[in-house]
C-alpha cells in the first residue's frame, strides 16, 4: 500500500439499485497526497457517483476505496460519516448555502456540530475566508452574492474543518467565464496554500486545465484524456 | 457536540422555521388544553360521584324493611304482615353472622309540626321526624359531637340533620315565590326552629293527643335520599315516643320503621337476604349504586374516546406539518450529511427541536386548562343546588391530569417527530447528492 496516496481505488464496481448494468466497473484510481486531479466525462457517466463513493456517501458493490489510508468500504455508516467529517471536504454542484445566515456563519456551520465552541468556529471561518480572499463577503447573506461568489463561499465551507482532501463537483456549472475563472483561481490557491489534495469532476474545458493529466470517465472506467478530446 | 452549540443551533432552527413551529405549538397547546379539560372534568365529576355514592350508598350497607306486597297497578303497596320491625327481630338480625353493625331507624308515630321565623316572617310545615345513630351520619356532620341526645324536655336544643333537598326546594322555587334570598349550606347550619309534637296542619283532626314544643338546631345537611325530613338522634325519638305513649295510654313499643345493616363485604348479600326472607324482611341495596357506577363508566369511556380522537387529529396534523417542514429542510440535511455530521447527532438535534416546542406548548395548554377548570368548578360550587354532589379538582387530580396529558402529547408527538426525521434521514442517505 502506498501511504502517500490520498485516494486509492481498486477494482471498484458499482451498480445503482434497480439497474442491471454497472455504472462503474473495475475502476482503478490513485491520487497522491497534495495533487490536483480533474476527471471529465459525459453526463450520466458516473462522475458524481464516483465522488459519492469516495466520500463514503454510497457503498460500492465490489472493490476497495481507501481514503487517507482508511478503507471506506469496511466502515459503518456512522464511522464513514465521522471519517468524512475529519478528512474530506465536499463541495457539490448545488451550493445549498443557508439563506438565513451570513457567509461567516455558513462557513462555520458544520464546525458547530463538532467539538468547536461557537466562538472558535466563527474565528476559524473568519480566518479561512481571509486566507481565501473572501473576507469582504463575511457579513453578506448568500442571497446577495453572485453565482461565482456563492460557489467560492461553498468551497470555503467545504474547507472549514481543514480537510486534507477536497472533492469538488462541477465547480463552474452555470457560471459565466469571469465567475468560473475566479472559482478556478480559488481551487489553485487551495492546493498551493493549504496543500489540500483536490479531486474535481467537471465536463467544462477550462476546469480540465487545472491539471496536466486529466482523466475521462467512460464505460465505467477511467482513462487519460486524449489531446483535443474536449475541444 | 457542545451544549452551547446545540442551544445556538436550536435557536437558529426555530427562527428559520418559526411559522411551521408556531402552528405545531398552537395545535399541541389547544389539544393539551382540551385533553386536560376533559380529563380533569371527568376525574372531578367521577370522584364527586364516587364520594357521594360511597358516603350515601355504601355498597356494604343495606336497608332492611318489612316485606311488602306490590300493588303498584293500583298505585300503592301493602305492608304484609307488619309495618315495623320489632325489637326482638332487631336483636335477631344483629347477631346474624353477616351483620357487622345494625342501625335501627325509629320514626315519630304521631303528628309533628315544624315552625320557624325567618326574616321576621313565621313559617310552618308538618314534618317527618326520624331517629338514627350517629355512626351512620358521622361523615355528613361538620361537628359530630353535636349530634347527641339532649334534655329536650328541659329546653335544650335538639340537634337536627336536615335533608339538603329541603334547602334546594327552598332555593330553587320557594325563595322566588316569597321574594326571599337563597340560602347557602353555611347559612342553614345553626338555624333554629321549633318542633311542635302532637300538632299537625296537614293532618287536621288526626292531632288529638298531648302536645309539646321542642327547640331544635340544624347541625348538618344530608344528601341521603333515604333520610328525607328531620333526622335527630334515635334516643331522642324514642324518648319522645315514650313521652307521647305515656300520655295517650298506648302500649309503649320499641319498634323501628326500618334499619340500616352493615355487612363485611358485598359477597354476603345473598346469604343475608335468604335469612331475612324467612323473617318476612327485605334487604335492599340502594338502586342508585348501580346507576351511578354505570354513569361513571359511561363518563370515563366517553372522555377517553374524545381524548383519543383529539390526540389522533393532533398527531395527524403534527405529522403533516413536520413532514412538510422536513422536506423543506432537506438541502440543509444533505449538507450536514455530506459534511460528516453523524446521523444520530442530526436526529437528536431535530427531535429535541420538536420535543422542546411540544413540551412547552403542552405545558402551557395543560396549565391553562387546569386553571380554567378549577375556577369553573369553584364557580359551579356556588350555583349548584346543595343536594347535588359538587365536583372538586384536588391537587392530586391536577397533578395526575397534567402528567397524563403531558405524557400523552409529548410522548406521541415526539414519536411522530422521531418517525418523520428518521424517514427523511433515510431518504437523504439513499440519495445524498444528485
Amino acid at each position: 500500500m502506498n501511504s502517500d496516496s490520498a485516494i486509492r481505488i481498486q477494482s471498484l464496481t458499482h451498480t445503482h439499485p434497480g439497474e442491471s448494468a454497472p455504472l462503474l466497473e473495475s475502476l482503478e484510481l490513485t491520487l497522491a497526497t497534495g495533487e490536483l486531479l480533474t476527471i471529465t466525462g459525459p453526463s450520466g457517466a458516473g462522475k458524481t457517483t464516483l465522488l459519492n463513493l469516495i466520500a463514503g456517501l454510497l457503498v460500492p458493490n465490489r472493490g476497495s476505496i481507501r481514503v487517507m489510508d482508511r478503507e471506506m468500504t469496511s466502515l459503518s455508516a456512522s464511522d464513514r460519516a465521522r471519517w468524512r467529517g475529519r478528512v474530506i471536504g465536499y463541495a457539490y454542484q448545488d451550493t445549498r448555502l443557508l439563506p438565513q445566515l451570513d457567509v461567516q456563519t455558513n462557513v462555520a456551520w458544520p464546525l458547530l456540530f463538532g467539538d468547536h465552541s461557537r466562538r472558535e468556529a466563527l474565528r476559524q471561518a473568519q480566518r479561512l475566508l481571509a486566507r481565501l480572499g473572501l473576507e469582504a463577503l463575511a457579513s453578506h447573506r448568500p442571497t446577495t452574492l453572485s453565482g461565482g461568489e456563492q460557489r467560492r463561499v461553498a468551497l470555503a465551507r467545504a474547507l472549514a474543518g481543514h480537510p486534507p482532501l477536497l472533492l469538488v463537483d462541477e465547480p463552474t456549472a452555470n457560471l459565466d467565464d469571469e465567475a468560473a475563472a475566479s472559482v478556478l483561481d480559488l481551487l489553485r490557491q487551495v492546493r498551493r496554500e493549504l496543500h489540500t489534495t483536490v479531486l474535481v469532476v467537471s465536463h467544462h474545458r477550462e476546469v480540465l486545465e487545472l491539471c496536466p493529466t486529466p482523466l475521462t470517465l467512460r464505460g465505467g472506467r477511467l482513462s487519460p484524456l486524449r489531446e483535443g478530446a474536449m475541444a | 457536540m457542545r451544549l452551547g452549540n446545540a442551544l445556538f443551533l436550536l435557536r437558529k432552527h426555530w427562527r428559520f422555521h418559526w411559522a411551521s413551529w408556531l402552528i405545531v405549538a398552537l395545535l399541541v397547546a389547544v389539544s393539551a388544553f382540551v385533553i386536560a379539560l376533559i380529563g380533569g372534568a371527568t376525574r372531578a365529576v367521577n370522584a364527586a360521584l364516587r364520594e357521594w355514592s360511597s358516603d350515601i350508598f355504601p355498597p356494604t350497607v343495606l336497608t332492611v324493611r318489612p316485606a311488602t306486597e306490590d300493588f303498584s297497578l293500583f298505585g300503592f303497596q301493602l305492608a304484609v304482615p307488619q309495618t315495623q320491625i320489632m325489637r326482638e327481630t332487631i336483636d335477631q338480625i344483629a347477631v346474624m353472622p353477616e351483620v357487622e353493625r345494625l342501625f335501627p331507624v325509629v320514626v315519630l308515630t304521631f303528628p309533628t309540626h315544624a315552625e320557624a321565623t325567618f326574616m321576621g316572617e313565621g313559617f310552618g310545615t308538618d314534618a317527618v321526624v326520624a331517629g338514627i345513630d350517629l355512626p351512620l351520619v358521622r361523615s355528613e356532620l361538620a361537628s359530630p359531637e353535636q349530634f347527641v341526645p339532649v334534655d329536650w324536655l328541659g329546653g335544650q336544643r335538639v340537634p337536627v340533620l336536615l335533608s339538603s333537598y329541603f334547602v334546594d326546594l327552598y332555593n330553587l322555587m320557594y325563595a322566588q315565590t316569597i321574594s326571599a334570598p337563597a340560602l347557602s349550606e353555611q347559612t342553614v347550619l345553626g338555624f333554629e326552629f321549633d318542633l311542635s309534637i302532637g300538632e299537625s296542619v296537614l293532618g287536621g283532626s288526626l292531632a288529638r293527643g298531648p302536645r309539646s314544643r321542642v327547640r331544635c338546631r340544624i347541625v348538618g345537611l344530608t344528601r341521603n335520599p333515604q333520610l328525607l325530613g328531620v333526622t335527630i338522634p334515635r334516643q331522642t325519638v324514642e324518648e319522645m315516643r315514650r313521652w307521647y305513649e305515656e300520655r295517650t295510654g298506648i302500649r309503649p313499643t320499641s319498634a323501628c320503621s326500618y334499619a340500616f345493616v352493615e355487612i363485611g363485604d358485598t359477597g354476603q348479600i345473598d346469604s343475608l337476604r335468604e335469612r331475612l326472607a324467612v323473617m318476612d324482611l327485605l334487604a335492599e341495596s340502594p338502586p342508585h349504586v348501580g346507576r351511578l357506577s354505570t354513569l361513571e363508566r359511561l363518563l370515563s369511556l366517553t372522555s377517553a374516546v374524545l381524548q383519543a380522537v383529539i390526540l389522533g387529529l393532533t398527531l395527524f396534523g403534527c405529522f403533516c406539518l413536520m413532514a412538510l417542514q422536513m422536506e423543506n429542510r432537506r438541502p440543509s440535511l444533505v449538507f450536514l450529511h455530506v459534511s460528516g455530521v453523524p446521523g444520530p447527532i442530526i436526529r437528536r438535534l431535530m427531535v429535541g427541536e420538536a420535543g422542546i416546542v411540544v413540551a412547552i406548548a403542552s405545558a402551557l395548554g395543560t396549565v391553562a386548562a387546569l386553571v380554567l377548570l378549577n375556577r369553573s368548578l369553584v364557580a359551579l360550587t356556588r350555583i349548584l343546588p346543595v343536594s347535588v354532589p359538587t365536583p372538586e379538582l384536588t391537587p392530586l387530580m391536577m397533578v395526575l391530569t397534567g402528567a397524563v396529558t403531558l405524557a400523552l402529547l409529548i410522548g406521541a408527538v415526539t414519536l411522530v417527530a422521531v418517525a418523520v426525521v428518521a424517514a427523511q434521514l433515510r431518504g437523504v442517505g439513499r440519495r445524498p447528492v444528485e
